[in-house]
């Protein structure tokens, strides 16, 4: 990280040695991780030794030493989603990306990381990567997942400038991001067809049909609303 | 804006009020982390656009709020003055909502919930099951106020209890009221409240900190991320309070909330809350106009470590240090951050403490049983219908929470468990259902009520496999300081992995007792203590299971890999090859329309034909 960045964040800590943690969340936030020059500059501002910083960089399982990937998988492995079969998502996902939780492809396109709860135990097996949440996933659709992230990431080129400011946001930064992010026109057909498909109750009647299309041209949809979809799946099982 | 006096206060309220028709139409979305996955975000837009572009005939209001509670049916969507629950709610929606319920009274049925025992849909948000039996104190407001606004919260009611506090009471008698309600940590310790404060505010020190604890660590537990997104200044007034009995007229007093990083909303709406409260004279100096009360509060976020939800652990983070915690022969009341008196208490123990100063201890008490006063939030997670966070008084049964909140188990399948307490809690088996919620029942039957996470289980769940996985989890998060803990959890896992796997031996079940009393016995710090609780009760109420995955090689829920087998019923089978397809492992081979043949040698039990199939025609054993 450029060095003028890294005082400003020192400075806004007042280099207090307490706000250590708080420090090198900024850093990582913006690095992905925790780069070793990073770290010794810190330990000089802040007077402490890089070995101190180390110890705090490796005991808080937030922090990484090494590099992570443009998306970042983050899978639940909270006690609700593990008895409603995360591992099994997980390994999958494992499988597919040909890495090990903790890891990033060569590409540095993915990084897989586990979380202890995410709190969102409605959606459980639940993975977030950025602000999308997938939930109610199963083995079988970590596949679709993988193409979704894809499709954001190429398509929307515009997408991805666009949310990123939004992060530090002070209102919902989800809402602003739906607000300017268009889905490619294919994302919102192949919704269409999954719902069309796989409607597991008894048809809508002919008025919520309607309406169906009718709203559909009203409000775009953002491919984060998938998730909607594919619970309305999950829950049939 | 800063309000010198209680009087400003109240007249600004009253200017509140009188602004406020409460007969016209408010529409609630819920804007809790659960709804937002679900796409709330989404509905709110589509309402705001909607509202735009069409106009309508009524004036509204809308209020993107703190969660409800019901995550299972997210989004929600609540039309007041006649509260009609809208569930699972979806942007197409929101014409036919505007058009029918907002302007013309009409109940839209396709979007009611139903009950899925009688079939019936039911219109009002408080005759919904998951809702009728709840007793919603701490959590009621949530759903009426705009959590980033501390207007609504003031109209409420709120901060009444901080100005009687500061001018009608002293130090000692907010000490002796939160005595005698019986507040009881919240946490999942338990410990009295009002003694913990009383013992902080007579240690010696310069200097006094008060601290809140939401590195709410306990997976499926969120319920005090959903107060501080839902109602962040109900716990900021009954910490102001809690700083004021501790500190006024003793020491300088300083405040601390530890938030998990893993939280960003209830960070950001902590972060509002705690900046508009400056601003309106609530937190800075001479609070509410009280000469020599002077009192702030810093933000820190944690680093994902579940021991920092531990006192002296989380105390070291606070200084920067690696959150380890120590052994606390002088308690952190004494001697807490930079060995200074520090009193911590956890975000729902804060939100109780203003309802007890507004309505006295005698109606706090006259809620609950005899050891455990007032309500808990429990987040109700797991194979169980209706997922959410639900509210109930003291006392109440296991068996009313999972089956007349909770709607029962999922699917239809048969209750096995339900888990409390987190990592340091134990497994209730359906034999001790009729159990009443308290914090000494709970303990007696080797769980406890920990922060509260309730997790059900159902006969799908391998209870070896859940008792691995908690000490999975727990030799994770170890922080290695004492070596009953670091080494002793290591070697139980060897043994429950090795169970698991098919090679469980007889002497193990005797092993695992000895190991687990040993760490409950040696360890230094509650999270080691209580890190056997998965475990032992595990053994004592699911010892068949044990001894079928010991003698009989199997699994009997069909979850642990080494000991399941899938097969293909050519019988059922159809041939649609959809399994085919997913299998990353090519093992299934066939013809469309012709019994699919599964290759053992080839298969690594993932387990993905098995939920694939739409046919029942892969069999687990």
């Amino acid at each position: 990280m450029d060095k003028k960045e890294l005082e400003q964040i020192v400075e806004r800590y007042n280099r207090s040695q307490g706000q250590i943690i708080a420090i090198l969340h900024e850093i990582q936030d913006q690095e992905r991780y925790l780069p070793e020059n990073d770290l010794r500059y810190v330990a000089e501002k802040l007077n402490m030794p890089v070995a101190q910083i180390y110890h705090i960089a490796t005991f808080y399982k937030a922090f990484s030493l090494k590099p992570k990937g443009r998306h970042i998988c983050n899978v639940c492995m909270g006690t609700a989603c593990h008895v409603r079969g995360a591992p099994l998502v997980l390994e999958e996902l494992e499988r597919k990306l040909g890495i090990k939780a903790g890891d990033t492809t060569p590409d540095m396109e993915y990084s897989i990381t586990t979380v202890n709860c995410l709190g969102a135990c409605a959606l459980g097996p639940v993975v977030v990567v950025g602000k999308d949440y997938y939930g109610n996933m199963t083995p079988a659709k970590v596949e679709r997942m993988l193409k979704e992230i894809k499709a954001k990431s190429n398509g929307g080129a515009k997408t991805k400038v666009q949310s990123e400011p939004d992060e530090d946001d002070d209102s919902t930064g989800e809402e602003k991001s739906t607000q300017e992010i268009t889905a490619p026109q294919s994302e919102v057909k192949n919704e269409k067809v999954v719902e069309a498909k796989e409607e597991p109750e008894p048809k809508p009647s002919s008025v919520k049909k309607e309406r169906e299309k009718k709203s559909s041209k009203k409000f775009s949809k953002p491919s984060s609303k998938k998730i909607a979809g594919a619970k309305k799946k999950g829950g049939k099982k | 804006m800063r309000f010198s006096s209680p009087a400003e206060l109240e007249r600004y309220r009253e200017k509140l009020r009188t602004g406020y028709d409460p007969s016209q139409p408010y529409i609630a979305i819920c804007g809790g982390t659960g709804c937002l996955a679900l796409g709330s975000a989404e509905v709110r837009q589509a309402f705001e656009e909607a509202i735009s572009k069409n106009g309508l005939k009524v004036k509204v209001r809308m209020k993107f709020t703190g969660c409800h509670g019901f995550c299972e049916k997210g989004p929600l969507v609540v039309i007041h003055p006649q509260e009609n629950l809208y569930v699972s709610v979806k942007p197409k929606d929101v014409l036919e909502i505007l058009e029918k319920t907002v302007e013309q009274g009409e109940v839209l049925e396709n979007l009611l919930y139903k009950d899925p025992l009688t079939k019936e849909k039911i219109a009002r948000e408080s005759e919904v099951p998951f809702y009728k039996h709840q007793k919603r104190l701490v959590f009621g407001m949530n759903g009426m106020i705009d959590p980033q606004s501390i207007d609504d919260y003031i109209r409420i009611g709120g901060y009444s209890a901080l100005s009687k506090a500061l001018y009608q009471m002293s130090p000692e008698q907010i000490i002796s009221e939160v005595k005698k309600a019986n507040l009881r940590g919240r946490g999942g310790g338990g410990f009295p409240a009002g003694v913990k404060w009383e013992t902080c505010r007579e240690a010696h020190g310069d200097i006094r900190y008060v601290i809140i604890n939401a590195d709410e660590g306990d997976p499926g537990a969120y319920m005090d991320r959903s107060l501080l997104e839902g109602n962040p200044h109900s716990v900021l007034e009954g910490m102001i309070i809690g700083a004021y009995a501790i500190a006024y007229g003793v020491s300088p007093v300083q405040g601390y909330i530890y938030v998990r990083h893993e939280y960003p909303l209830a960070v950001q709406y902590f972060t509002k809350a705690v900046e508009t409260a400056r601003k309106y004279g609530l937190l800075g100096k001479n609070i509410l106009g009280k000469e020599g009360f002077n009192f702030d509060i810093q933000i820190n976020q944690g680093g994902g470590a579940f021991v920092c939800g531990e006192s002296s652990a989380l105390m070291a983070s606070l200084e920067g240090k690696p959150g380890e915690p120590r052994a606390k022969y002088v308690h952190t009341v004494h001697k807490g951050i930079y060995n200074q008196p520090s009193n911590l208490n956890n975000v729902e123990t804060w939100a109780n403490v203003p309802l007890i100063i507004n309505n006295g201890a005698d109606w706090y008490r006259a809620m609950g049983t005899e050891g455990s006063k007032g309500t808990k939030i429990f987040s109700l997670v797991g194979k169980i219908n209706n997922t959410g966070l639900v509210e109930v008084p003291m006392g109440i049964t296991l068996r009313e929470i999972v089956y007349e909140i909770g709607g029962g188990i999922r699917g239809g399948k048969k209750f096995k468990a339900v888990q409390t307490g987190g990592p340091s809690g134990g497994c209730i088996p359906e034999s001790m259902l009729d159990l009443p919620v308290d914090y000494d029942e709970l303990t007696k039957v080797g769980s406890m009520m920990g922060s509260g996470g309730m997790i059900v289980m159902d006969e799908d769940t391998c209870m070896v496999d859940v008792a691995r996985y908690f000490l999975d989890f727990l030799k994770g998060e170890s922080c290695g300081k004492c070596t009953p803990c670091r080494e002793g959890i290591k070697q139980v896992l060897t043994i429950l992995n090795r169970i698991c796997e098919g090679g469980g031996e007889e002497k193990d079940l005797a092993r695992l007792e000895e190991l687990g009393n040993a760490i409950h016995d040696c360890a230094l710090c509650a999270l080691g203590g209580t890190a056997a609780n998965p475990l032992l009760t595990t053994l004592k109420y699911f010892r068949s299971e044990y001894e079928t995955h010991i003698r009989d090689k199997k699994c009997p829920a069909g979850v642990c890999r080494a000991l399941v087998v899938y097969e293909i019923d050519a019988e059922k089978c159809t041939g649609c090859m959809a399994c085919a397809k997913q299998c990353p492992q090519n093992a299934i081979t066939g013809e469309k329309k012709k019994p699919h043949i599964l290759d053992q040698s080839k298969c690594i039990k993932c387990g993905i034909c098995y939920t694939t199939c739409k046919f029942d025609a892969v069999i687990r054993k």
